[in-house]
């Protein structure tokens, strides 16, 4: 017996073209890359490394992740996850699309007398023309929903042939011949490579005897150091398998690793202390410590109500990634070097930004108590003032 | 796992990866001209991802039936 032809093949026979689909098999999470690359025909490491870049500007990538798994049909499926939704709360996609319409709609008319598109700071410029990107994205709502609404419409074709079908299918007679789809060859997956997990592991491995020679030989190894190991790891993955197996996801992974990997590479603060904002204002020479450490956060150094005391005063401060805030009294004697991974310095006026910035700065007054200060921060920035306001 | 012809997709990024780490376990990325870096790495990952996505082979051998299906 002949099968009813289907929707699906009924579109890959009429000219309408493929139809985007999520995998659900040879995938890495939901099978959206996976679809959009076979749709597409490029890559999915591609749509992934975009997936993943898009990550960065707030977490834009994984909404755009979530918003394809809701409206893709999984393979061998008609209707996507929405699409299923709203067939069973009974909106048809006619409905929806004029829903949709109405919705932008009336949120475009709500935001206008706000203010015309060419006026006001926010708005998207190009050239000269100033676009405002509510009102952009609403006509483009606009305009997607009537073409929802139009495809649906203009396809009775299509859904001639499938009621037909669906008919056909129910009273149990064969469509004709001729509306018969030819039969669907499943698509060929390559065998999965275990390249991929040994890279993982190996990367597991290295930092971890990393750490243990760093412990029992002694030796101060940084975090970009670590994160070094991990992708010379990953990249003897990865040029293994230019030959032997697969691991492109390796290249996902160091993409991943990379930006965190560099700035790593900045901080060269020690490891020390603990995380959040600080504040210390000690008001005698003893409660002044030798040093202050702080893996993260803010730390705030008021100097300006210790009381006067005759010898130097030596203070080593660090904080790894964050603020370090030194406020000393009004015309003090100081001897101080500051250094930054990668952020900023301000000391006593005088700015400087940049990468391994290493400043020094003497003013001396004969007779009177010095502030001998070694500031380090890895990645943030450092604040030398004489002033509490802000602080 | 099996040998397959050369992935040079992988085998460019693996280097790239590679010498980065090694660069990074050197501890010399704080001498790096940072001003160079992300031109260098936004150039090359655009020639990258433009070579990734060149039709392949066998992308060109079913031209004619994707043509088909419009």
């Amino acid at each position: 017996m002949i099968e009813p032809v289907t929707s699906q093949d009924t579109q890959r026979t009429d000219g309408t073209g493929r139809r985007l689909r999520r995998r659900t098999s040879d995938r890495v999470i939901g099978g959206v890359a996976g679809g959009l690359g076979d749709y597409f025909n490029v890559d999915p490491l591609l749509i992934r490394i975009g997936f993943v870049g898009l990550m960065l500007f707030g977490g834009a990538g994984l909404v755009l992740y979530l918003v394809g798994w809701l409206l893709m049909p999984a393979e061998g499926q008609d209707m996507s996850p929405v699409e299923a939704l709203f067939g069973r709360i009974g909106l048809t996609p006619r409905r929806i699309g004029w829903i949709a319409v109405g919705l932008v709609a009336v949120l475009f008319i709500s935001i206008f007398p706000m203010g015309g598109p060419f006026d006001g700071s926010g708005y998207l410029f190009i050239g000269p023309l100033g676009i405002d990107p509510v009102a952009f994205w609403a006509v483009a709502g606009i305009v997607v929903g009537y073409l929802l609404i139009r495809r649906r419409e203009t396809s009775p074709a299509t859904a001639g042939v499938a009621a037909a079908a669906g008919v056909a299918a129910a009273a149990g007679v064969a469509a004709t011949p001729a509306a018969v789809a030819p039969p669907r060859t499943p698509p060929v997956r390559r065998p999965r490579s275990p390249l991929a997990w040994y890279g993982y592991a190996s990367v597991l491995i290295a930092v971890g005897v990393l750490a243990l020679v760093s412990q029992v030989a002694e030796v101060e190894v940084q975090p970009g150091q670590f994160f070094g190991a991990a992708l010379t790891m990953l990249g003897i993955g990865l040029v293994v398998g230019a030959w032997w197996g697969r691991a492109r996801i390796l290249i996902l992974v160091a993409i991943l690793l990379v930006p965190i990997a560099i700035l790593s590479g900045f901080i060269t603060a020690p490891l020390e202390g603990g995380i959040g904002d600080h504040r210390y204002t000690p008001v005698t020479a003893a409660e002044v410590r030798d040093e202050y450490r702080s893996l993260g956060g803010r730390v705030i150094l008021d100097l300006t109500d210790l009381h006067t005391s005759p010898r130097d005063i030596h203070i080593a401060a660090s904080v790894a990634v964050g603020q370090l805030v030194v406020i000393l009294p009004e015309g003090a004697s100081v001897e101080l070097r500051t250094r930054v991974g990668a952020g900023d310095s301000y000391v006593l006026g005088s700015q400087d930004v940049g990468t391994s910035l290493d400043s020094r700065y003497v003013r001396r007054h004969f007779k009177q108590r010095t502030y001998v200060l070694d500031l380090e921060i890895g990645i943030g920035e450092v604040f030398v003032t004489n002033s509490r306001v802000n602080w | 796992m099996t040998r397959h012809p050369a992935d040079l997709l992988s085998l460019v990024a693996g280097l790239a990866v590679l010498g980065l780490g090694l660069l990074l376990l050197s501890g010399g990325v704080g001498d790096l001209p940072m001003e160079w870096v992300g031109p260098a790495v936004a150039i090359g990952l655009g020639a990258l991802i433009l070579f990734a996505a060149r039709p392949t082979r066998e992308a060109s051998d079913q031209e004619p039936d994707a043509g088909n299906e419009g």
